[in-house]
């Protein structure tokens, strides 16, 4: 629920962190949701229900037992980095496949990116209780099934927001290069090579950073998941964390949140920054007054003579690969595309609408077979007291970090310092410290409505943050010098200077705070310290109780109110307010 | 000879400010690299003086040094008998790229600039309509930057800067984005309004890298060398406002 989709705007070092803008989610017909939604609920529910009977006569899986001692520690936070990148693996195919695939085709446009609209509205940790059965069903018996099953949770925590940004990049391919390659008589697979991908990395490589942050927070909440009588245990850090909570072991909590600071410095150094500090070449505007990202793992690698000695043969391969044209080469250039037969369009609507209204009704079936009524109002009444929360903290937290992210941002040296920690705090899996909370929640008892509240935004806050500042860097300076000229100052400076300057970037902070929000809450909740259990009314909890009830009718529900909530809350604000900060607050 | 009486006229008055030594300098990588050295000049009411030079000579930098936008890292500007430690009243600014912002209307980006002063509400835009009128905006004061032609956005650049009656205007190249069209009747609109004495303003300085505009338009021209930036040689231009580039005494030498 990670929402963005592109960054090509701001130049220098912040650039490429500056995520998310929504413009490709601006070009989606509405109406289509409206197939796409039964669609993904129909398809995830027959997944599950079919795999669930299948895997009901099978014994639970054996426990593997994961040690609390800090000694194995290390190891357990391999295997959850591992399971990180594998699914950053799965995403980038998905990317490439599903991205092109919605660019290049009109019919599957029509359907993809609905589709995509309504996946990265679902909460990531309500797929799992289907996706576990599903793929232990797959591999019967077997850790690989447990393994798939985390892995694509994390999956589905990454590849919306990479795969928009692609799409869109795709999309938006400037013009006149477009006409350049045409002119060259590149075929598409070198056009694609060439041009396209070139000009979609630096959205892609933002979102995938992106991704990659806000997929610790799951990673760390899929290696231990109880669904109805069976628990899956994953060896790592989040399968420590609950074998610690279990047993009501600060101390291990303590370690665990000192191996997760380390494996993300080590990731932040060894992959973000690399990462980024690479991709600053594929940057397309030509703004290039700030300094560009640097990184000394990067410049290592780049200089020494084992990366020179090995990368050479690999990357003439791929050099030889794009050159291939895979197409005749035609004498001339065909004009316009051959025209789409409108029978075929027919035929194709017709077998999206059938598909979508089967799916809609098995859906219905399904759920109306062991929900009522009163249960759809309640999960309704609980939906809005999780979006009253995450209205309210989203406000508070733009009350604090928007003025202390403009006044960061005009100080482009506090800011050089302050950007990297924001970053890594949104990248730190806030679920590692809620123990530390319920247990001050229990000693000094607070009422768990409000006090668990916090937790929903704990690790998402940051988003705004950091927008803030990379919005205020990239403030145009003759702006600011008009401001400081005409002893603009107070109120009115706030009002008519800087606020709607950086009103876009905060949009796009607050979106992706409120997704993660939404995300968080399925976890955040309901917590739990040893046997003692505390819980907040609200959505959240909701799911999160019918999952280790293996109520699936109810999952179904939870889920899908809160997909619609979170769909409608887009839809009604979100998107409104960013489509009013691209068409009257654009720095142009 | 009338019009060369006035501007001897103008001429009489004090230095309204005046630049002392001033240099400047940015840390890049391990060194510094120096913008500026050891630059004087001095601005006298009522005439137009032209800082000419190659683009990255530091003449920008000079004029915000002059506005106090940016500290100079030796020497001093003195504005009617004090330094100049940030931005000062009655000094105003035309920028090149216009810097007008772009979710306020024509009317809103003029009266900011009295807003910030404290006028009240109906004076300011009493004030801000008449600039709007004395530059030829009449009828987009609600427009937005974003819907007007570059032309029309430098008028309003120009109404912003005049409408807070300024003691001194800088123009840091007002009309170099503009066709040379559009750059041509604005300039001959802005002499109009200061030959006609229509502008409350008392001095002004024009950065440019245009020969033939600093002719044009200035009384004095500095020519402005680069690395670093310093005033190398002065010109007076003697031609009396309005000029016409056709005339015989404007294309041959003057002496």
């Amino acid at each position: 629920m990670l929402r963005m989709s592109d960054s090509r705007e701001t130049g220098g070092r912040e650039s490429a962190l500056t995520y998310a803008s929504l413009t490709a989610r601006g070009l989606i017909p509405n109406r289509w949701d409206i197939i796409a939604f039964p669609l993904v609920f129909g398809l995830l529910l027959l997944a599950g229900k079919g795999a669930h009977e299948t895997l009901a006569p099978l014994s639970a899986l054996k426990e593997p037992v994961v040690s609390l001692d800090p000694v194995n520690l290390p190891q357990y936070a391999l295997r959850t980095t591992l399971r990180m990148m594998a699914a950053m693996i799965v995403s980038l195919v998905f990317t490439f496949t599903y991205g092109t695939l919605a660019a290049k085709s009109r019919r599957a446009e029509l359907v993809l990116v609905p589709l995509l609209d309504i996946l990265q509205s679902v909460p990531v940790l309500g797929y799992i209780s289907f996706t576990v059965v599903f793929f232990m069903s797959l591999f019967p018996g077997r850790v690989a099934g447990a393994e798939a099953a985390a892995i694509f949770a994390i999956f589905t925590s990454q590849a919306w927001n990479m795969t928009f940004s692609f799409y869109q990049s795709l999309r938006t391919v400037p013009r006149d290069l477009e006409e350049a390659t045409h002119s060259f008589r590149f075929s598409p697979w070198q056009r694609f090579w060439r041009l396209e991908v070139p000009f979609a990395t630096a959205g892609l490589v933002s979102n995938m950073m992106m991704s990659m942050s806000g997929g610790w927070f799951f990673v760390v909440a899929s290696e231990a998941i109880t669904v109805g009588n069976r628990t899956i245990t994953l060896p790592g850090i989040g399968a420590y964390l609950a074998q610690a909570t279990a047993e009501k072991d600060l101390a291990a909590v303590a370690w665990v949140v000192l191996a997760m600071i380390a494996v993300i410095m080590v990731y932040d150094q060894l992959m973000f920054r690399p990462l980024v500090a690479w991709a600053d070449k594929f940057r397309f505007e030509q703004t290039g007054a700030q300094t560009a990202p640097s990184s000394w793992f990067l410049d290592l690698l780049q200089r020494s003579r084992l990366f020179r000695t090995l990368t050479p043969p690999g990357s003439m391969m791929l050099r030889a690969l794009a050159r291939q044209r895979f197409a005749p080469l035609r004498g001339e250039v065909s004009g316009a595309r051959p025209s789409n037969s409108t029978i075929v369009d027919l035929l194709w609507f017709i077998a999206v609408v059938a598909a979508a209204t089967f799916a809609a009704w098995k859906m219905i079936d399904f759920v109306a077979a062991g929900v009522g009524w009163d249960d759809v109002l309640e999960a309704v009444k609980l939906g809005l007291f999780t979006l009253t929360r995450v209205v309210v903290l989203i406000a508070i937290a733009s009350l604090i970090w928007v003025p202390i992210g403009v006044e960061v941002g005009l100080r482009p040296k506090l800011a050089e310092k302050v950007q990297p920690l924001a970053q890594f705090l949104a990248a730190f899996p806030t679920n590692l410290l809620f123990p530390v909370f319920v247990v001050a929640i229990v000693r000094f008892h607070l009422n768990p409505d409000i006090w668990l509240s916090p937790l929903i935004i704990l690790g998402t806050q940051w988003y705004i943050l950091f927008n803030v500042i990379a919005g205020t860097m990239g403030y145009p300076n003759d702006f600011r010098e008009a401001a400081t000229n005409f002893r603009m100052h107070g109120w009115q400076w706030w009002r008519q200077v800087m606020l709607p300057g950086i009103f876009r970037y905060f949009v796009t902070g607050a979106i992706t705070a409120a997704g993660g929000a939404w995300n968080a809450s399925i976890v955040a909740e309901a917590v739990s310290w040893g046997d003692t259990k505390v819980t907040a009314q609200g959505l959240g909890a909701y799911i999160a109780e019918n999952t280790a009830a293996g109520d699936y009718p109810k999952i179904v529900l939870g889920i899908a109110v809160m997909s619609m909530l979170v769909t409608l809350f887009n839809r009604l604000l979100w998107r409104p307010l960013y489509a009013y900060a691209e068409d009257r607050l654009r720095l142009d | 000879m009338v019009a060369i009486d006035r501007v001897r006229d103008r001429t009489l008055g004090e230095p309204i400010l005046t630049v002392h030594d001033v240099s400047r300098g940015f840390a890049r990588g391990a060194g510094e690299v120096r913008v500026l050295a050891d630059v004087d000049l001095s601005l006298r009411s009522g005439e137009i003086v032209g800082l000419l030079g190659r683009s990255g000579s530091g003449k920008s930098t000079l004029l915000r040094i002059i506005a106090g936008l940016i500290k100079p890292s030796g020497g001093e500007v003195v504005y009617r008998g004090h330094p100049v430690n940030g931005p000062a009243e009655g000094i105003a600014m035309v920028f090149q790229t216009f810097a007008l912002f772009p979710w306020l209307t024509v009317l809103q980006n003029v009266e900011a600039g009295l807003e910030a002063l404290g006028v009240p509400g109906k004076e300011s835009r009493r004030r801000a309509l008449s600039a709007i009128d004395l530059i030829g905006l009449d009828g987009f004061e609600s427009a937005y930057p974003r819907e007007l032609s570059g032309g029309m956005r430098q008028r309003v650049g120009f109404a912003r800067a005049l409408v807070v009656e300024p003691t001194i205007l800088l123009l840091d190249e007002p009309f170099s984005a503009l066709d040379v069209l559009t750059a041509e009747t604005i300039r001959t609109d802005l002499l109009d309004l200061w030959i006609e004495r229509r502008l409350p303003i008392r001095s002004m300085l024009l950065v440019t890298h245009n020969i033939e505009e600093a002719v044009f338009m200035c009384d004095r021209i500095l020519i402005f060398s680069s690395n670093p930036g310093r005033v190398s040689g002065e010109i007076e231009v003697v031609f009396p406002h309005p000029r016409n580039r056709l005339d015989d005494a404007f294309r041959q030498d003057g002496g």
